[in-house]
């Protein structure tokens, strides 16, 4: 059988001509697997044995993403859900995956506020202060963390385990105040609840859904 | 070519089988959206369908999106076949058993507190819509699907006229798709309120190939409507795409979502999925010469990346720094590539318009710009969330009727940037064209 136009071009519209767009799959399509955060809040997984990923497990991490400039934003996420940070290993490693200059790299890296240069906490405390959570008492929040933690904002326990920090709006401003503990959101705290919960895990109770625990 | 014979057989299918699967059983849905899902949502959730899986019942439990009553987060929702939908409010995982009871027909809907009926009347000792002000004030037609639908489910999507509007487009040439949106009058609702036939029209002049990159990156402290029609009805939001695309002719959609925006990614992802293996994305779309597909790209913080060309140098992988205008993006965008930006709402209320005619989204709303706009409210109200209100309804009754400010609150704005500029009470949503958000706090 003779193959028919459609076959050999594509869909042609009425008037025969191939319409811009028709017929060709762009092959650009890049893949990023979904966000592995809860792996770090699971209990048991030790945070270490989620951040032992070696020079070559990344390297077959990267080689799923094509060799092109426009992975770079996607290849730094998927870094960063990995390693929780972006060493300088890493730049290294994703400048030579997708032919650019470290220097190229670096300068993306630091043009975005959510991706880190630097190692933090093992796990990470951020309290929204965003107008809506300011209004609805974050500075309590800030306040009763920082009594409980011996640290200020912006700083990380001496130890290590818990790092301390505010984060812009987290567009949850209907259940204010909100707090993001190792990527999960919680909202309408109060005070005393989350800094017990931080410390000693001790079960999250809302203001507004009395009894609702994790 | 009939005009919607694809959509129409899709969605025959779609009811056969949503028949096949549910038979007319009760269903509960956990209003799951950000906010529901930072109150418990997840544990509430798991409680019903361990509940469910106790007792052996013919309960179908999914979350849903939030269906913008963020005050009452968690929400749960009954839905029973010929009997109206009942919401409640401020639910807790402990009432999970007597939420299972009530849907096996056990008890009546008034046996847990804070329930409301999606009707007129009261039914069952549950208030009806009338006695719900923060919904009574609205005009849902963006927000109609969500919370009251599993989000990614495209059965259902279809079984409700989603992709129609996309099947009725597909049926016309592209510049009457872009001649009935002229004569809609939408505009943009980014913030900038710029005309969407005519940022299609200008991409169209240029020769392909080209994209269009929709702008879910919403930065703006305050503002979350995108998500929550990303995370409530995501179909919508693709089909609004897909007709987009198909206006400008374009080959490509890039979805920009925000990285902070885990869940509306994660649902739009899954619902893009879905709509890809039933042959909605990709070549030959319906069963029409069209081509599209979609990528969604993920941004990493910066109020700045909301900014439309700060966006296509993202997606490029460059530094996020806005470009120098002109050229303008619809000459030259992502790579150069003649490109159209498009917010979320802005596509989302594509389809209705190709739907229900031009004229009928025209007497909508106000006489300069028609149609409705998506209201996020927090701060210091009793009612916080995400209202639908027809463009030119009075601040004022946003405010008092809908979020209820407390009574002693002064009404003192207190957030005023360059885009929520609005002076008082009485002003009106006219008025307010640059407005995307209102935050109104007591002082």
């Amino acid at each position: 059988m003779r193959p028919r136009a459609k076959d050999v071009y594509g869909p042609i519209d009425r008037s025969g001509r191939v319409r811009a767009g028709v017929g060709r799959l762009p092959r650009w399509r890049i893949a990023v697997p979904p966000p592995s955060d809860t792996k770090r809040t699971e209990p048991g997984a030790s945070p270490d044995e989620f951040r032992s990923l070696d020079e070559g497990g990344f390297d077959r991490l990267l080689s799923a993403l094509p060799r092109e400039r426009s992975a770079l934003l996607p290849a730094l996420l998927l870094t960063q859900r990995r390693l929780g940070t972006v060493p300088d290993w890493a730049v290294e490693r994703i400048a030579a995956h997708l032919r650019l200059t470290v220097n190229d790299v670096e300068g993306v890296v630091t043009g975005y506020p959510d991706l880190r240069r630097n190692p933090t906490g093992a796990r990470v405390v951020r309290v929204c202060t965003g107008l809506g959570c300011w209004t609805a008492g974050a500075d309590r929040l800030t306040a009763a963390l920082t009594a409980a933690l011996g640290i200020r904002l912006g700083q990380t326990t001496p130890d290590g385990a818990i790092a301390l920090e505010e984060t812009p709006c987290c567009f949850l401003c209907g259940v204010a105040p909100v707090v993001d503990v190792d990527g999960v959101r919680h909202g309408r705290v109060n005070a005393d609840a989350i800094a017990a919960f931080v410390t000693a895990g001790a079960p999250l109770s809302r203001a507004g859904a009395e009894g609702c625990s994790e | 070519m009939s005009a919607t014979f694809p959509g129409r057989r899709l969605r025959a299918r779609a009811a056969r089988r949503r028949l096949a699967g549910r038979d007319g059983a009760a269903r509960l849905l956990v209003g799951a959206g950000g906010c529901g899902e930072a109150v418990g949502a997840a544990v509430i959730l798991a409680a019903l369908r361990r509940e469910v899986e106790r007792r052996g019942e013919r309960v179908a439990v999914a979350p849903a999106g939030c269906g913008g009553m963020c005050h009452d987060a968690a929400q749960v929702t009954l839905q029973r076949p010929g009997r109206p939908d009942v919401t409640w409010g401020r639910v807790s995982a402990d009432q999970a058993r007597t939420l299972v009871a009530i849907a096996a027909g056990e008890l009546a809907p008034a046996a847990v507190p804070n329930g409301f009926a999606w009707s007129a009347e009261p039914v069952d000792g549950l208030d009806g819509l009338s006695r719900v002000p923060f919904l009574a004030g609205q005009r849902r037609l963006l927000l109609d699907r969500v919370g009251r639908v599993d989000p990614v489910d495209l059965d259902e999507a279809l079984d409700h006229g989603v992709y129609s509007g996309l099947a009725a487009a597909l049926a016309r040439p592209p510049e009457a798709v872009v001649e009935e949106v002229r004569r809609s009058g939408l505009a943009g609702r980014g913030g900038a309120y710029f005309p969407v036939a005519t940022k299609w029209e200008a991409c169209r002049r240029f020769r392909g190939p080209r994209s269009l990159v929709v702008n879910a990156e919403e930065g703006e402290p305050g503002v979350f409507k995108d998500r929550h029609l990303l995370e409530g009805d995501p179909h919508r939001v693709i089909e609004g795409a897909l007709i987009a695309a198909y206006a400008v002719g374009a080959e490509r959609i890039v979805v920009y979502v925000n990285g902070q925006a885990r869940l509306a990614r994660g649902r739009l992802e899954a619902a893009l999925a879905r709509a890809r293996r039933r042959g909605l994305l990709g070549t030959g779309i319906l069963g029409a010469p069209f081509a599209c597909d979609v990528e969604v790209r993920e941004g990493a913080g910066g109020y700045v990346l909301g900014e439309e060309s700060v966006i296509l140098e993202s997606v490029e992988g460059n530094r996020p720094m806005p470009r120098v205008r002109p050229p303008y993006p619809v000459e030259e965008g992502l790579w150069g590539q003649p490109t159209a930006i498009n917010n979320v709402e802005t596509l989302a209320n594509v389809p209705l318009i190709i739907e229900r005619g031009a004229d009928w989204f025209a007497a909508l709303g106000s006489a300069r710009f028609p149609g409705t706009k998506l209201v996020c409210i927090s701060g210091d109200v009793a009612r916080p969330g995400v209202v639908e209100v027809e463009i030119g309804l009075a601040l004022g009754r946003v405010l008092d009727d809908l979020a209820w400010c407390r009574p002693n609150s002064s009404r003192r704005p207190l957030s005023r940037g360059s885009r929520t500029c609005y002076s008082d009470p009485a002003t009106s949503l006219r008025s307010t064209r640059r407005v995307r958000c209102w935050r109104w706090c007591g002082g």
